[in-house]
């Protein structure tokens, strides 16, 4: 065995029996790094079993991926479907990219939303609690992604997100997409590992990927990955997001409400005391002149 | 990798004419130009300032039954109202 | 014994006065009446149809835009008109200049009605609206969200003018000892009203800073709390002066002639105080454009020429009336001025909110009818309460 399968094997091995990790779910476990999936845009036929598997999980609408053509069109994530796969046409052939919440390390929803309803969890999916969110959407305004999408149409409306079925990450299962892709497109494990993985293909192929995996960086990280043969805006993808995390723009306002909140009120406190004095300052002066003027 | 890329400029505060090499992901900035534009804006503002403020104060023209009314302001002079 | 009887006594005395002046007065078929009528019970079927059907039944809202009308001019443009209560009482009670007290209670109503029927507005686009008391019961505080900062400081501040406001409501209820106690409160809620305001209305601005991507660069800067703040002074000192023109006429007969005549020196120093600010903040933007090399290209094409429209159309011209107008005292000319520079701060509170805002869109975002029919019921049962409020309490006059 030549070092590069002993590489294959032992990742594929260390990836396999990694949910075997969550097994013992029940006692509070420290899982000390966030889990993510790879998404090997080079290995995807655009089967879009991932887009049935997730629906058929989630109670969501279910496509007719075998009569629906949708491919013909450009899709995105919907208050109907939390993922959804569209089909490019590029240099090197046709290329099919699997859309869905990138849950980013620090997510721009999750410091947006003001009761908690979008929290970044210890795993790291970022979810969705229906009990708390209010429905400003003040979520959807913040994502860089346009992720969140609102039900508009219902009395009592959800936000619509891919959740990394974190029900099923509970029960030591992967996430229904992953488990449905049949090319392994799709790969679900620790980002550190999955960044490895990533690496170890570029390095392996050089002339196949483009040499960079988009969401190592990109606003400041994110959970899950992406490899392609071409460069990313050809395949649908923001390349002008920056790397800063989203939650740091708002940082330097939040910070300074204490000092606002402490400092003004004793400023205007000193301005009106310093106004009484410069009052009965010229009061008397007044009360002065008119004994002398005497009228 | 062999050639190098440069492109030529016109640049800085006296406009001399530069030969600039373009790295691939680093462009060079001459932040004078920038910060020269905002020190200018700066000077310019409090000077306007001074002026706009100036043209807004204007000293108490001869008023008509207005001054009646409010209270005495705390002029040196006063008029004996008619 | 004898306290609770007199509290009762009194308490007793009070329902029957409040629900006498319940009672509407005056004519009831003036042209105003009834278009705001027929507005109103428009804007009540709309919301029918908008609670049993969904937002999207009634607006335009849509994935790319979920922030449409009822945020972008009811809320946020509504609470930076807003803004001339806490600049008002700033002036009166904390720098003690009595030259504009008589408008001190006229604007804290006007304050404290537009708060609570732009958090009402609020209400109304919620998604979940039966869980807005989420942030605030403490159950799960989203601390590092600026939305929370501002949803705590609207509800705070609307408090604080109800308690500024209240002294009037006490005198005319005839509560004198209560009357006493609340206007002792006046300095610390004003100085806790002021500094929630540049909380809030920079806040206001602050929710957009993560929305970096789908601004257009010449609208989105990080400076965009602070432009906010500024802009709240002078846009309130403005809506004052453009109210108070209006007030003036309709309510003529409730206003002295000793108001009347103060009240062009107060307009003077409004306007006085407005260009100031707007001058400032016309620096402050073109210091923004200037300091970062590549945006000064950015004024090109239409979105630089819609830019240069704002900030100088809308701006510097309505700021150079301003102080034409001042210097020699031409009214007219500081009404026109303070038109502009209230239709400037829809227009820019608009731009950075709808128009600006993800501006590279196919579909882009427009008000529906609905939307629009929902703001004017807003804002006509705005003016009906203020009605009822000014003809009844000492607002204008002082006893």
């Amino acid at each position: 065995m030549d070092r590069r399968q002993f590489l294959r094997t032992s990742i594929t091995l260390g990836a396999a029996g990694m949910p075997l990790n969550d097994v013992g779910a029940a006692s509070p476990k420290e899982s000390k790094e966030f889990v993510g999936v790879l998404v090997d845009t080079t290995r995807c036929i655009g089967c879009r079993s991932c887009e049935a598997a997730c629906s058929v999980t989630h109670d969501n609408f279910v496509p007719d991926i075998k009569n629906d053509n949708a491919l013909a069109k450009r899709r995105d994530t919907s208050d109907k479907q939390w993922t959804v796969v569209n089909q490019f046409s590029t240099s090197k052939g046709e290329i099919f990219v699997k859309r869905q919440c990138m849950h980013c390390w620090q997510p721009a929803c999750v410091a947006a939303c003001l009761v908690n309803a979008m929290s970044k969890t210890r795993e790291g999916p970022v979810t969705w609690d229906g009990d708390k969110c209010m429905g400003c959407r003040y979520c959807m305004v913040s994502c860089p992604f346009d992720i969140p999408k609102a039900e508009y149409h219902s009395t009592n409306p959800r936000i619509m997100k891919c959740s990394m079925c974190y029900e099923r990450l509970q029960d030591g299962k992967k996430p229904a997409c992953v488990e449905s892709c049949p090319t392994d497109a799709l790969m679900f494990g620790q980002k550190r590992e999955l960044m490895e993985v990533a690496r170890h293909r570029v390095y392996s192929h050089p002339d196949k990927y483009v040499h960079s995996i988009y969401g190592e960086n990109e606003v400041g990280g994110t959970g899950w990955l992406y490899l392609s043969a071409v460069p990313f805006d050809q395949i649908g993808f923001r390349t002008d997001l920056g790397t800063t995390p989203y939650p740091e723009y708002t940082r330097e306002f939040l910070i300074s409400v204490p000092l606002i909140e402490f400092g003004v009120p004793a400023f205007l406190l000193a301005l009106n005391m310093m106004t009484d004095r410069r009052k009965e300052v010229s009061e008397d002066l007044e009360l002065n002149r008119s004994g002398d003027d005497n009228e | 990798m062999g050639l190098q890329m440069v492109r030529y400029s016109y640049a800085g505060f006296f406009q001399e004419l530069r030969k600039e090499l373009i790295v691939e992901y680093y462009s060079y900035v001459n932040i004078f130009e920038q910060k020269g534009a905002a020190y200018i804006l700066l000077l310019s503002f409090l000077f306007l300032a001074i002026l706009f403020i100036r043209y807004l104060t204007v000293p108490e023209k001869k008023n008509h039954n207005a001054e009646k009314n409010s209270s005495p302001s705390g002029k040196k002079k006063s008029f004996t109202v008619v | 014994m004898n306290n609770t009887a007199v509290a009762k006594n009194e308490f007793g005395r009070f329902i029957d006065f409040f629900i006498q002046e319940l009672k509407p007065r005056g004519k009831w078929l003036t042209p105003f009446n009834v278009i705001s009528i027929l507005t109103i019970l428009a804007g009540l079927i709309i919301l029918y149809v908008r609670f049993t059907q969904g937002l999207g039944s009634v607006t335009n809202l849509s994935q790319q835009f979920p922030w449409g009308f009822w945020i972008g001019f009811d809320v946020i443009t509504g609470v930076a008109l807003a803004g001339g209560a806490y600049v008002i009482c700033f002036v009166v009670v904390i720098m003690r200049l009595e030259k504009y007290h008589s408008i001190l209670r006229v604007t804290v109503l006007n304050g404290f009605l537009a708060y609570v029927f732009y958090s009402g507005a609020l209400l109304l686009d919620l998604g979940r609206p039966w869980h807005i008391m989420n942030p605030l019961i403490g159950n799960s505080f989203g601390y590092n969200s600026v939305m929370f900062l501002v949803a705590w400081h609207f509800f705070v501040y609307t408090c604080a003018l109800f308690v500024e406001f209240s002294p009037a409501i006490a005198e005319w209820a005839k509560f004198e000892k209560l009357r006493k106690f609340l206007s002792g409160l006046t300095l610390a809620t004003v100085i806790l009203g002021f500094t929630i305001s540049m909380l809030h209305q920079s806040g206001l601005g602050a929710l957009f800073l993560m929305a970096k991507p789908k601004i257009h660069p010449l609208w989105y800067s990080e400076y965009l709390p602070l432009l906010f703040f500024v802009s709240s002074i002078y846009a309130g000192l403005s809506m004052i002066i453009f109210e108070g023109t209006i007030s003036h006429k309709i309510f003529n007969n409730l206003i002295g002639e000793k108001t009347h005549h103060s009240h062009d020196e107060i307009v003077l120093g409004l306007a006085k105080g407005a260009a100031v600010t707007m001058f400032v903040y016309y620096f402050f933007q073109a210091f923004i454009l200037l300091h970062d090399g590549e945006r000064w290209k950015l004024i090109n094409g239409f979105w630089g020429f819609w830019y240069l429209l704002e900030i100088v159309g809308f701006v510097l011209i309505p700021c150079f009336l301003y102080a034409y107008g001042v210097r020699n005292r031409k009214f007219a000319v500081i009404k026109v001025a303070a038109i502009l520079t209230v239709l400037g701060i829809i227009l820019n509170r608009l731009n950075v909110t709808l128009i600006a805002f993800n501006w590279y869109a196919v579909d882009r975002y427009y008000p529906s009818w609905q939307e629009i029919v929902v703001t004017l019921m807003v804002v006509f049962i705005e003016i009906w309460v203020f009605r009822w409020f000014v003809t009844r309490m000492p607002v204008f006059s002082r006893n």
